[in-house]
């Protein structure tokens, strides 16, 4: 099985300080892969910088992304716009500074839609009105401005539009961090609902590991701009998992239905781009040794676990992925 | 039963909003009333929108009221004013805000920070300042204090700096502490740590808390009682693990079914809370499965459940209370 969205040895830097040192992550179709990390961490620059929507002075320092077998570092410009919202496409955290405050909803599928070489009018209407009932919004409302919707009816728009193409792969970049937790609720159950429909791929981005569990099939966990952990969700926090994915776990506050003590992670994550050697969770870890010192790779500890830790060198084989 | 620490009567809030053809009225707080006791931590939870920043402001002398009154162990606060809290009564009530890149001044050094309300409350010598500040961040965990002292706020974490503004809130040795929010802009791995911290602090100084937040699982954690709040009014108040565990008003059942992540569809429609030209009646209930036509044209009343302690009273704002509810209690 291929993978629909394969990034290989990301390297991300902003000037002389590098924020991704060798990120590897891939997609298959279908697939819901959460990617989760702390501020600074790395990930929403992972999924940009893959994407080539970064601006400068951000640069990529090497690495592959391919999508569907094609390179995107390789692609012209010209081919990276018919390659975006067609084939891949982004719902940002901010709806809001997303939307063009001066257009009407129908002008942003308009435009979308037109520069993707839908020329005849009738066909956009409908393909804008198809896209707002898919994500239950009124078609009557697509005369609407954005500042006229509610934080959960924007976060909805920014839906539809990344889903008016039929992308095979939508990148969901904390599209509920914003949002109370009710609304964040109803974006969840919708997207739950669309990709059951759609079958699209889809890396969705956040801080909240918990919020993860409940939706995606596979989580890769990213500490200080190193993929530590990729895991299918059921294994994930289990006894192979690494140190600070089962620190994480453990440091959120007990759900309302569960009765533990929450255990802090001593310290904080190191700035961006600080110069770490070694593994860079070692100094907030409880089980480092003196062999951290040298940066471990990502190791298959069973088959689609991939778990970047010196102990897990131990236990898995050595050296299946770097 | 002891004279509680903080005890909000009625409390209301509005603002006239200029409009065309008319001005529109927005109400922050509707006939809010609850107590914080000494030493205890009570959570006001809401969504965006429930009033719940407005009412910690109000407390902490921060924005005027309209209605109301709220009462300082026993001393009535000058809450319709905007002139703020006098200045006895300043130290007594401090505030810990959500944002440390906000409230933390860039150009004065954290030994500024926290020396400033040791000396305008008088609760240190100038000779003895640097140690007493030492003091206080060590108590905040940020030890030695020695590496953190002289720091200005841009070479401090956002964990270390929430921890300095605590640290500054504690320093006037207040009785009640208003938090808004203080862990919502850290990270994960850290708010937990800061709570702790928090909390440890908190039941050794028997310090009153008022914890605002929309996190229930937070509120949980912090708190001895909850206050579930929406569009401004009381829905549902009571001891912090049973209310969460078995909550009695559509609305907190909303919340909690919606903080679970469990694959069950939602008991509620979606919606927005109706703070501008509020509806006579129940604000919840264009959106509860519970509605019927009494909800939408009256106020609902508020029935105690008898199997709490009068200090801890669960209360339930509804027109549909479980059967085993007692009838109207005041307020």
């Amino acid at each position: 099985m291929s993978p629909v969205l394969d990034i290989v040895d990301l390297k991300v830097a902003y000037g002389d300080t590098e924020v991704l040192s060798g990120a590897s992550l891939s997609l298959q179709a279908g697939e819901l892969l959460g990617l989760v990390g702390e501020s600074g961490s790395g990930k929403s620059t992972l999924v940009q910088g893959a994407l080539r929507l970064l601006p400068f002075p951000a640069q990529i320092n090497g690495g592959q992304v391919l999508l569907d077998g094609v390179d995107l570092m390789g692609l012209s410009h010209a081919e990276l716009r018919r390659t975006w919202w067609s084939r891949v496409s982004l719902v940002p955290q901010n709806a809001l500074s997303a939307l063009n405050p001066m257009l009407t909803l129908r002008a942003h599928f308009d435009e979308t839609l037109q520069a993707h070489g839908v020329t005849d009018p009738a066909e956009r209407r409908q393909r804008a009105e198809d896209g707002m009932r898919l994500v239950e919004l009124a078609p009557n409302r697509l005369d609407a401005h954005p500042h006229m919707l509610s934080g959960g009816m924007r976060q909805r728009v920014g839906i539809a539009l990344a889903m008016v193409l039929d992308p095979q792969v939508i990148v969901f970049d904390e599209p509920t961090t914003a949002l109370d937790v009710v609304v964040e609720r109803q974006i969840l159950d919708q997207i739950r609902t669309l990709r059951a429909e759609r079958g699209f791929g889809a890396i969705f981005i956040t801080h909240d590991i918990a919020l993860l569990q409940s939706i995606a099939d596979r989580i890769a966990v990213l500490y200080a701009g190193q993929v530590v952990e990729n895991a299918p969700v059921s294994e994930l926090g289990g006894p192979l998992s690494h140190p600070y994915t089962r620190g994480l776990l453990a440091a959120l506050p007990p759900r309302l239905d569960e009765d533990r003590e929450a255990i802090p992670i001593p310290g904080a994550p190191p700035r961006a781009g600080a110069q770490l050697q070694g593994c860079r969770f070692a100094p907030r870890c409880r089980e480092a040794v003196e062999s951290c010192g040298v940066r471990p790779s990502l190791v298959e500890v069973q088959p689609g676990h991939h778990v970047a830790c010196i102990h897990a060198e131990a236990s898995g084989d050595s050296g299946a992925e770097a | 039963m002891s004279r509680p620490l903080l005890d909000v009567r009625g409390l209301g809030v509005s603002f006239e909003r200029s409009g065309w053809p008319r001005p529109s009225y927005l109400r922050a707080a509707h006939r809010v009333t609850f107590t914080v006791h000494p030493g205890e931590v009570v959570a006001l939870v809401g969504e965006s929108g429930s009033g719940k920043s407005t009412i910690g402001r109000v407390i902490a002398g921060l924005q005027p009221a309209v209605a109301g009154s709220v009462l300082l162990d026993g001393t009535e606060l000058p809450i319709e004013g905007t002139a703020g809290l006098p200045a006895h009564l300043r130290g007594r009530v401090q505030m810990v805000f959500q944002d440390p890149y906000g409230s933390l001044n860039p150009v004065h050094t954290v030994f500024h920070h926290i020396s400033r309300p040791l000396l305008l409350h008088k609760r240190a010598q100038p000779d003895e300042l640097r140690q007493r500040v030492s003091a206080l961040l060590e108590q905040v965990g940020l030890g030695p204090a020695e590496d953190f002292i002289d720091r200005k706020p841009q070479a401090l974490s956002g964990g270390q700096r929430q921890r300095v503004a605590i640290a500054r809130a504690l320093a006037p040795r207040p009785d009640l502490l208003v938090a808004d929010e203080p862990t919502a802009s850290l990270d994960v791995s850290v708010r937990m740590s800061v709570l702790t911290m928090f909390r440890k602090l908190q039941k050794r100084r028997q310090l009153g808390v008022l914890f605002i937040t929309h996190d229930l699982a937070s509120a949980r954690w912090m708190a001895d009682r909850i206050v579930v709040l929406y569009a401004g009014q009381v829905m549902e108040q009571g001891p912090a693990r049973e209310v969460l565990t078995r909550p009695r008003h559509p609305y907190t059942q909303l919340l909690v079914a919606a903080g679970s992540h469990r694959p069950e569809p939602l008991p509620g429609k979606p919606g927005l809370p109706p703070v501008v030209d509020p509806p006579p009646g129940c604000p919840f209930a264009e959106r509860c499965p519970r509605v019927t036509p009494g909800c939408i044209d009256e106020e609902a009343t508020v029935y105690v459940a008898p199997d709490t302690s009068p200090a801890g009273a669960w209360r339930v704002r509804c027109h549909h209370p479980d059967s085993h509810l007692r009838p109207p209690a005041e307020g």
